[in-house]
């Protein structure tokens, strides 16, 4: 099986040496993303993310199972991600790879531990039917900076996501489909986000959105996720060149500044669907949605 | 009503997405790459399919797919050409009808035919773009018999919940009948209505001696699925050529 | 190139003629009777127009060792070697040198190629499960069980009830003939939504020699297990109506035992409050113990007989314990009642070595050597009034359109062979 090529000596010098210059070879600032694009399928939660060259696709799905005998309240998330060929020829099906695991790792970390989706809120009848959601995570072009594609498709597919409408009657669950009431939004606590910032130069200098060439080249890399209000859900840096400690608290203020940035983007992503999908402007008188 | 992108992936070798009727699949190939050991064929290429559901796990379901989609891309590429080396397809299913037709678990028992043509289609443009050689293409396409024994090509999923039968059938770029995957109760007169119908939608001409009077009554403008995918080809041909263009005409 | 090739090449003008080959296999009686008809068979006169070398089949070894006369060996010119060592070093001439060898085309197996091999079958061996059968075929023998087992209601989480709507369709529609069909469709899809059918098939080490111990089961064995599956959903074999276990309050529930399913049914739906309680799931076992080609019509035939063989047990629920309760006598237990019998035929096609360019033969029910050749593969299945419940093909494109009509006409053939004895057992 072919292994992802290493860039070569001279690539490297080459690379560093315009870093040193604060020149990014595509021509951006240090701190600016590649384009973003943003759109979503025809059924509710399906995102498509790309980010330059980078493409993920996350589709959340919804079905009734029992939950966990020692989680009788909790309903199941569950986080699915699989690199496959289409993503880089290094990658082999069937066999988890350590990015793998590191991705599924902080997106769980990110979504699930932070309860940005309480799983109480998925419950139906305790201790026999919960929804259990889960979210395919498809990496389907492998170009740098999957961590930030996968968390931005993740939190938009489940932001559009509409969960069927169901209602308990003498003990009887039923379940509505889309065309007796109208699916309903999730319940999300928050809208964390993950940044990943590369340094070089003892962390001297961060780059954010680092393509696979620049993340080859970096001493090691700071994931942050954090929501657009600027709480912080999580730190990471996990191995690397050692850093002073001074330049994670830098990392920290720059990444809530870019997820601010990133959450807005996917407001006016999902602004855009909702009208796209309301043709005729009739979903609000539909709505069964009571004012809080 | 059928779309087709060539090369939407940077990192694959070559790749498509076939969009058609409610499914939706993205295909990478790359190849022709070193093989395992275990898998090596000394006088011909392995070829190696693995289809990827929208959501969960490929399972059994998926194995049977593939077997399909392997048997018959063996046929069509020509394997002789890269002996001992592996040709690897990946097909991401992105959306299909059966979301609409089971909410909630797929059952292992749904049928699994429906988005057979899309994966073949997906496959065979995926193909086209790593510039693997091919002995011939291929175009597919699903028909449902309704309960009245109407035909119905590229049916809804209220059609194929309603049909009687369905029927998958891919047709070679020389007319011959590559796959055929029909389930449900039929008779064989309507199979051959069927045989015809989906000949006339892959292939375009008839078979010479057929009698079919019957679809010489619908005379509706149906491009051919073959001359569509042409067309998808040659623009991109066009458009990676462009440089080529004289300037005048590229400065227009 | 390969060694392999290389020898393919050097024997591809050796041709052997069918008729010699099968006495020297098929010679019956004693040995020395067998040495005659061998004997008789040795010389091989060239073919003419195709054939450069004569081929000379050996002795078989044992001739070796005794007085015999070795006159035929001093006239042959080489190479020398018995038909089975042709058949390994140039399997497509070997095949090919059967199928057009003079007079009718003949395979390998003595069969001509549209014949295929009748299946033996001992139904009902196995104790402990609900039916079974054990089943040969040529060389592929294989064992099927089923055995029922209980899922209750509550143990399904996303179970829906569906009695209200159902009732609900009786008030305002009539039974017209669109509304049986959209029940039979929706029992279905409730039997493929809850998994009542869990077919499972293994392909035993040692089956073949391609199949090594330990290891993950092998796509073949997971392909043919979906195919199963999805024959048992597409075909009406069996119906949800017989696997549904039900609760009748105590008061209106006649004992409905070893009736007849149409009269159960109407009490059904009688009783306002009797409602399903459990479902029996049916677990199918398919084990191969040895595997010569062609293991899904085996598996069906399998398949087949074990269903027709299955009794479950007379079971109920009782709810003042809360529980399925299931009766162990034997003369309470009911037949499974099967609604159709879908009975497949596998084809494969062969395309000739080398030298016959352009050719085709259609194979019915090929074994172990001939699918080995073959890569089009088509399968027909065939239920009740001819009408087709399946056609799968892949692999090429020699099987047109026209052909197809031919080969259902040999499945409804086949078919007849085996209700008779599924039916009436084996003459």
């Amino acid at each position: 099986m072919p292994r992802e090529a290493e860039p070569s000596i001279n690539e490297r010098a080459f690379v560093l040496q315009a870093l040193e210059e604060n020149i990014r070879l595509d021509g951006r600032a240090l701190d600016a993303f590649r384009d973003i694009d943003i759109s979503f399928g025809d059924d509710y939660g399906v995102a498509d993310v790309q980010l330059g060259k980078t493409r993920v696709l996350t589709r959340i799905s919804a079905s009734i199972v029992a939950p966990y005998p020692d989680r009788k309240f909790d309903g199941v998330f569950v986080i699915i991600t699989e690199l496959s060929p289409l993503a880089s020829p290094a990658f082999e099906v069937g066999r988890q790879s350590d990015l793998e695991t590191h991705l599924s790792r902080i997106l769980e970390t990110t979504l699930r531990r932070s309860q940005a989706i309480s799983t109480e809120s998925l419950c139906l009848v305790a201790g026999q039917k919960v929804w259990s959601l889960r979210a395919d995570i498809h990496i389907l072009s492998h170009c740098g900076n999957l961590v930030t594609a996968a968390s931005l498709a993740t939190l938009a597919a489940l932001r559009q996501y509409r969960i069927p409408d169901t209602s308990i009657k003498g003990g009887e669950l039923t379940v509505y489909t889309p065309l007796e009431r109208d699916p309903i939004p999730l319940a999300l606590l928050h809208h964390p986000l993950c940044i990943t910032l590369n340094y070089f130069e003892n962390g001297e200098k961060m780059i954010v959105d680092a393509t696979l060439q620049e993340q080859q080249c970096s001493e090691g890399e700071v994931v942050v996720a954090a929501n657009p209000q600027g709480e912080v859900c999580l730190v990471q840096k996990g191995g690397g060149g050692e850093v002073d400690a001074l330049v994670l608290l830098r990392a920290v203020d720059m990444a809530v500044g870019k997820v601010r940035e990133l959450g807005k983007l996917v407001d006016r992503a999902l602004e855009k669907d909702s009208k796209m999908r309301d043709k005729g402007g009739i979903s609000a008188e539909l709505s069964a949605e009571n004012e809080r | 009503m059928v779309n087709v992108t060539l090369s939407p992936l940077y990192r694959a070798d070559g790749s498509a997405t076939f969009t058609s009727n409610g499914y939706s699949v993205i295909a990478a190939v790359n190849g022709p790459i070193e093989v395992q050991r275990r898998d090596e064929l000394p006088e011909e290429a392995a070829i190696d399919v693995a289809i990827r559901p929208a959501a969960g796990v490929g399972g059994v379901r998926e194995r049977h797919l593939e077997s399909i989609i392997q048997n018959t891309l063996r046929h069509v590429i020509l394997v002789s050409a890269h002996p001992r080396t592996l040709i690897q397809i990946t097909l991401q299913i992105v959306a299909s009808q059966d979301d609409s037709l089971y909410p909630g678990n797929l059952p292992q028992a749904a049928s699994n035919v429906p988005v057979l043509p899309a994966l073949l289609q997906a496959s065979i443009l995926a193909l086209l773009s790593a510039s693997i050689p091919l002995s011939m293409t291929l175009t597919a396409t699903l028909i449902s018999v309704k309960e009245n024994g109407g035909v119905a090509p590229s049916p809804s999923a209220q059609d194929l919940e309603a049909a009687t039968s369905i029927h998958v059938l891919a047709f070679s770029s020389h007319g011959d009948l590559l796959v055929v995957e029909s389930e449900g109760y039929f008779t064989m007169d309507t199979w051959e209505k069927v045989y015809a119908k989906a000949r006339l939608i892959c292939h375009g001409e008839k078979e010479e001696d057929s009698e079919s009077e019957d679809l010489s009554m619908d005379t509706e403008e149906v491009t051919k699925l073959e001359d569509i995918l042409k067309d998808a080809v040659r623009q991109k041909v066009a458009a990676e050529y462009r440089w080529k263009q004289s300037p005048d005409s590229a400065a227009t | 190139m390969s060694d392999r090739k290389g020898l393919q090449m050097e024997f591809s003008y050796v041709r052997c003629r069918v008729a010699e080959t099968l006495p020297l296999e098929l010679a019956p009686g004693s040995p020395a009777k067998r040495l005659r008809a061998a004997g008789n068979s040795q010389s091989f006169g060239p073919i003419p127009g195709r054939t450069k070398f004569a081929l000379q089949i050996q002795h078989p070894p044992f001739l070796h060792n005794g007085n015999q006369n070795n006159s035929i060996h001093h006239r042959t010119t080489p190479p020398t070697f018995p038909a089975h060592t042709f058949a390994k070093l140039a399997p497509p001439t070997y095949l090919t040198a059967h199928l057009t060898s003079k007079g009718v085309p003949i395979r390998p197996s003595g069969r001509s190629p549209t014949q295929f091999r009748t299946p033996t079958c001992h139904a009902g061996s196995l104790t402990h499960a609900h039916g079974s059968a054990v089943v040969r075929c040529g060389d592929t023998a294989g064992v099927c069980g089923v055995r029922g087992e209980i899922l209750r209601v509550e143990d399904v989480a996303d179970y829906r009830p569906k009695m209200a709507e159902e009732e609900e369709r009786v008030d305002t529609e009539m039974h017209s003939f669109q509304n049986v069909r959209r029940e039979k469709r929706e029992d279905s899809e409730e039997m493929a939504r809850l998994g009542l059918l869990v077919p499972n098939l293994e392909l035993a080490t040692g089956c073949s020699p391609t199949h090594l111990p330990g290891g993950p089961p092998s796509t073949l064995a997971q392909t043919l297990s979906q195919r199963i599956l999805t024959l048992l959903h597409t075909s009406n074999l069996l119906s949800v109506h017989d696997l549904r276990i039900w609760f009748r309050p105590p008061a209106s529930a006649p004992i409905c035992r070893g009736q007849e399913h149409e009269v159960m049914r109407e009490e059904e739906e009688e009783i306002v409050k009797a409602e399903v309680k459990a479902f029996w799931v049916l677990y199918i076992d398919i084990l191969f113990i040895s595997l010569d080609g062609n293991p899904f019509d085996a598996a069906c035939f399998a398949l087949l007989a074990a269903l027709c063989n299955t009794r479950l047990p007379h079971a109920w629920y009782d709810a003042d314990r809360e529980l399925v309760l299931c009766s162990d006598d034997p003369a309470e237990s009911k037949q499974l009642h099967l609604y159709d019998m879908p009975v497949p035929l596998s084809f494969g096609v062969f395309e000739g070595d080398e030298e016959a360019k352009g050719k085709k033969w259609i194979l019915a029910d090929m074994d172990g050597f001939e699918e080995g050749l073959c890569r089009e593969n088509v399968t027909i299945v065939v239920g009740e009034e001819k009408r087709v419940v399946r056609i799968e093909k892949d692999g090429g494109g020699n099987v047109g359109g026209r052909d197809m009509r031919r080969l259902v006409e040999l499945a409804v053939q086949r078919r007849r062979e085996w209700v008779l004895m599924l039916r009436d057992g084996p003459p």
